[in-house]
C-alpha cells in the first residue's frame, strides 16, 4: 500500500485517527460500541 | 535493643516500654463509645437479636432455599438476556450523565476562570459558578430510586425511567467530583496559557485534562460501576434487568433462582472492577 505524503516536506501529515497496532484505538472502539449497542438494544422511549 | 540503649524514662520503670500516647488513645476512644451508645440506642442497633433461636432458623432456612442453584438453559438465557439490560442501562445513563456533567464540571471550576487570573473572580461569573453548583447538587442530592419512581410515573416501566434516573443523578455526582478534581493539583501551566493568550478550553484540553485524566477516568468507571449496581436497585421498582428479575424470584420464593441471579450480580461487579483496574494501570 503506497504511503501518504504531506504536499509540502518535509512536513508529516498527522498520524491517521485509528491504528491496528494501538491498544488504546480498539478500546476506544469498543467503548463506542458498547455505548451505541446500549441505547439501541434498549429501545428507550 | 540492649538495656544501656533504652531512654533513661524507661530505665527508670523498670525497664519496661510504655506507649507514650496511650493516655490520648484511651481518651479518644472513651469518647467515641460515648458518642456512639446513644446512636446505636436510638436506631434501635441491636445486632444480637440475629441470633436469637427463632430469628436464627428464619435466617437458615431463606440460605438453605439458595440450594440447589437454578441453571436450566431458558433460565440461564433470560438471565443473559438482563444481565445485557442491566449493563446497558448503566452505560446508557452513565453517557447521559457525562452529557450533563462534562460541561456543568467546566462551568463550575474555578482554574479556567479567566477573570479569577487577576485574583477576584467577576460578580456575573462567580454567579454563573454558584448556580451551576447548587444545580449539581440538587442533582445528587435526589437518590436514584426516588428519581425512577417518578420517572416510572411519567414514562411508564421499563428501563427508559432506570436510564434518566442513573442519568440526573450520576450526573450531579460526576459534575461536582470532576470539578474538584480539576481544582486539585497544579494549575500553573493552565494559567500560563490563558495569560498568554489561550482559550479557556485550549487550556483545558492542553494543561488541564492530561494531568488529571487519569484521576478522571477511573472516578468513571468507578461510578460506571456503581451504575451497575444501582440498575439492580432500580429494577426493584420496575426499570427491568437484573433487579426485576431478582424481584419476581423472591416474591415466587424462589431460592435457586434467587442465589444464580446473585451469583451472576456478583461476578458481573468483579469484571468491572478487573476492566477498572485494567484501565487504572493501562492510564498510569
Amino acid at each position: 500500500m503506497p504511503t501518504r505524503a504531506a504536499a509540502n516536506p518535509p512536513y508529516k501529515l498527522p498520524p491517521p485517527l485509528f491504528d491496528a497496532r494501538c491498544r488504546a484505538c480498539w478500546f476506544t472502539l469498543a467503548l463506542l460500541v458498547l455505548v451505541i449497542a446500549s441505547f439501541v438494544s434498549l429501545d428507550l422511549d | 535493643m540492649s538495656a544501656t540503649q533504652l531512654p533513661q524514662a524507661q530505665l527508670a520503670s523498670g525497664g519496661k516500654l510504655r506507649d507514650p500516647d496511650f493516655s490520648s488513645r484511651v481518651f479518644w476512644l472513651v469518647l467515641a463509645i460515648l458518642l456512639l451508645w446513644p446512636l446505636g440506642v436510638a436506631t434501635e442497633f441491636r445486632p444480637w437479636v440475629l441470633w436469637e433461636p427463632d430469628n436464627r432458623k428464619v435466617t437458615l432456612d431463606f440460605l438453605a432455599s439458595f440450594w440447589p442453584l437454578v441453571y436450566d438453559a431458558e433460565f440461564m438465557r433470560m438471565v443473559a438476556r438482563e444481565t445485557w439490560r442491566t449493563v446497558a442501562m448503566a452505560t446508557a445513563g452513565v453517557t447521559l450523565a457525562l452529557v450533563l456533567a462534562v460541561p456543568m464540571c467546566l462551568m463550575a471550576t474555578r482554574v479556567i476562570s479567566l477573570s479569577a487570573l487577576s485574583g477576584r473572580m467577576n460578580r456575573w461569573p462567580a454567579v454563573m459558578r454558584w448556580f451551576v453548583r447548587a444545580t449539581l447538587i440538587v442533582l445528587r442530592s435526589i437518590p436514584e430510586l426516588v428519581w425512577a419512581l417518578v420517572f416510572v410515573r411519567v414514562v411508564g416501566l421499563g428501563p427508559t425511567a432506570g436510564v434518566l434516573a442513573i442519568a440526573l443523578t450520576y450526573g450531579g455526582m460526576l459534575g461536582k467530583v470532576y470539578a474538584e478534581i480539576l481544582e486539585s493539583g497544579e494549575s500553573h501551566a493552565t494559567h500560563t496559557l490563558m495569560r498568554n493568550g489561550s482559550g479557556r478550553l485550549q487550556a483545558f484540553v492542553y494543561a488541564l485534562l492530561p494531568s488529571h485524566a487519569a484521576e478522571l477516568a477511573s472516578y468513571t468507571v468507578y461510578r460506571w460501576e456503581c451504575a451497575i449496581r444501582s440498575s439492580v436497585v432500580l429494577g426493584f421498582v420496575g426499570a427491568g434487568g437484573l433487579g426485576q428479575q431478582l424481584d419476581n424470584s423472591m416474591k415466587m420464593f424462589n431460592g435457586g433462582e434467587v442465589a444464580t441471579l446473585l451469583l451472576v450480580f456478583i461476578a458481573l461487579v468483579a469484571l468491572a472492577d478487573h476492566v477498572s483496574a485494567w484501565l487504572r494501570r493501562a492510564l498510569s
